[in-house]
């Protein structure tokens, strides 16, 4: 039973009084907002949307509140002060979480993912990567939509202003670990598809359900997901290469990653990838896969999904006209295998870095032997850990941030 | 029931912040339909009047297609949304048992008395007081529900993204 209050005008006062307290616990939050930034990948931006955000909620609050003042059924007003507190709250919660959250995230795997979207011709796709127990991707503004939903004008400002802004969530063994990386270019496959591509909608629609947790047995709905797990991997393969299978297979058997109804079988999934290697001379990398034997079923088969082969030949239409296919180039990979042999930086090019950082790291490793041989090779790849990090994070300021100084001095001096 | 219940171990934590926002939406809604029946009856001036009084018939509309469905055949049932889930997961205590009949037809009478009175809302007439209230009883129930049904689950920023 709801509890009852004699004093109507009292009861509105207290009601108001917790509301605009924690009104007030936001209006602190934006102040320190902008005080102290957010740290990592489009931070300006997402600055921009949780502040206006919080400046929208102040301006609506009060006529929220007259709305409560208005009703004479006190059960009324009690319900609906509780969630408009409790929507503000979590708000607060989310605020938290992403301040502290991007603090743990390393700039480089930022850089990463900034280079990959502008090298495929999308640097206006926005991200912020926070700590998660799984790789997975999902649309904050979507989620604020919801959570606003009596708060009209802060819809209105997200449609408008912020209809996409993509939440990778991301394990600290990934995060940590740069070899790992490329396994966002998954993620990024998704980001694509729903916001730039809709090649996987044209066949299938996106189940209406977009992340569910109770899994129809819709076989149409099944396609869907499953045409979009094939998608992102196949814009993953290809636009990172071969590293992606290797750290996709040396993550497989720790079950790091996640294995749902709405994901392929891992035996489908490395079968298309395997196909994908082969067709581009990774041979090893191909029957490294294949050598797997992984024996889980999906709900439905691939063979079944008809116009995933259709999907795939646009997707990778896409992807060429961008010109961003990972090519390995000889010299440039020997260039960078006789630097990290040495643990020195190569910063010409990250997917190259990356894919010879792995051989490399391998080899090194396959080397060592004698005498505390495992601390050594710890010691080894917490070494490449920095290499690989200094190597991004100065790769990064060549292609991107020292052009946009020289091109700042230059039109200065004129 | 030919579904396949994914377990909240097997959910990512981008699909656990879709699930819990959807739910915050769906309980926004909900809360508006309220509102929409208590400024009705002060006869407010609000400018969000006719945005909740259309949140109230949409939030009856789509409960009454769902439980006339679930009321049709529960074993087969493809969950077209996710305010589906939700009445699903209600009626049988989180798919643990069948559907619980008296509240189904419970369920059934209160959104169908909830469409008329929100029609009659939106059309300016008076509806009759024990529509009203039966409106506000269901609509009522159907909020504390949620809430008990996921109150395990209603803690995705405290600390932690995996359900307690």
């Amino acid at each position: 039973m709801a509890p009852s209050y004699q004093d109507k005008s009292n009861l509105d006062e207290i009601i108001f009084s917790r509301v605009r307290a924690v009104v007030l616990n936001l209006v602190n939050t934006k102040e320190r907002i902008d005080k102290e930034g957010i740290k990592g990948d489009s931070g300006d931006n997402l600055k921009r949307l949780l502040s206006q955000t919080i400046e929208i909620v102040e301006q609506q609050i009060e006529s929220v509140l007259d709305e409560i003042g208005e009703i004479k059924r006190e059960d009324v007003k009690i319900r609906r002060s509780s969630r408009i507190h409790r929507v503000l709250e979590e708000f607060l919660y989310l605020l938290d979480l992403v301040q502290s959250g991007t603090q743990q995230i390393q700039t480089e795997l930022g850089y990463l993912v900034r280079t990959a979207l502008k090298e495929l011709q999308h640097s206006d796709i926005k991200i912020l990567i926070i700590p998660g127990s799984s790789l997975s991707t999902t649309n904050l503004s979507i989620g604020l939509e919801n959570l606003f939903e009596f708060f009209t004008d802060v819809r209105s400002f997200i449609q408008s202003d912020f209809p996409f802004y993509w939440i990778i969530y991301a394990p600290p063994s990934f995060t940590r670990a740069p070899l790992n990386w490329p396994l966002i270019g998954h993620e990024i496959g998704h980001m694509l598809e729903r916001q730039k591509w809709n090649l996987v909608k044209d066949y299938y629609p996106y189940p209406i359900v977009s992340s569910p947790v109770r899994l129809p047995y819709s076989t149409r709905d099944t396609k869907s997901y499953y045409a979009q797990e094939f998608q992102a991997d196949f814009v993953a393969l290809t636009y990172f290469g071969p590293i992606f299978a290797r750290r996709l297979l040396a993550i497989y058997y720790t079950r790091e990653l996640v294995i749902s109804p709405t994901h392929p079988s891992w035996t489908e999934r490395f079968g298309a990838i395997a196909q994908k290697l082969e067709e581009t001379g990774f041979v090893t990398e191909a029957s490294d896969l294949k050598a797997v034997s992984v024996e889980e079923s999906s709900l439905i088969s691939r063979d079944r999904i008809e116009h995933l082969s259709e999907i795939i030949v646009k997707t990778a239409e896409i992807l060429g006209q961008a010109n961003c296919d990972y090519n390995p180039n000889d010299i440039e990979e020997k260039k960078a295998a006789s630097r990290l042999e040495r643990l020195a930086l190569y910063t010409k090019d990250m997917r190259t870095l990356l894919n010879v950082a792995d051989k490399v790291l391998r080899k090194k490793k396959a080397s060592i032997s004698g005498t505390n041989a495992e601390s050594r090779k710890r010691d080894l790849e917490s070494d490449f850990d920095y290499i690989l990090r200094d190597s991004i994070r100065l790769s990064y300021v060549k292609q991107f941030v020292q052009p946009a100084m020289d091109l700042d001095r230059n039109s200065t001096s004129s | 029931m030919k579904a396949y219940h994914i377990q909240p171990n097997e959910m990512t934590p981008a699909a656990l912040f879709e699930d819990f926002h959807k739910r915050a939406w769906l309980r926004n809604r909900i809360s508006n339909a309220l509102m929409a029946i208590a400024l009705f009856e002060v006869e407010s001036k609000s400018g969000n009047l006719s945005k909740y009084v259309n949140d109230g018939l949409a939030v009856s509309d789509d409960c009454s297609t769902i439980l006339e469905q679930i009321a049709q055949n529960h074993v087969d049932y493809q969950y077209p949304d996710y305010t589906a889930k939700v009445l699903m997961d209600i009626l049988t205590n989180r798919l643990v048992q069948e559907p619980d009949r008296s509240k189904l037809d419970r369920y059934r009478e209160g959104f169908s008395a909830a469409q008329k009175v929100f029609e009659m809302i939106q059309k300016q007439e008076q509806p009759d007081e024990e529509m009203v209230e039966k409106t506000k009883q269901v609509i009522e129930e159907i909020d504390s529900e949620i809430e008990s049904t996921y109150a395990s689950e209603e803690n995705l920023y405290r600390g932690s993204f995996i359900p307690r």
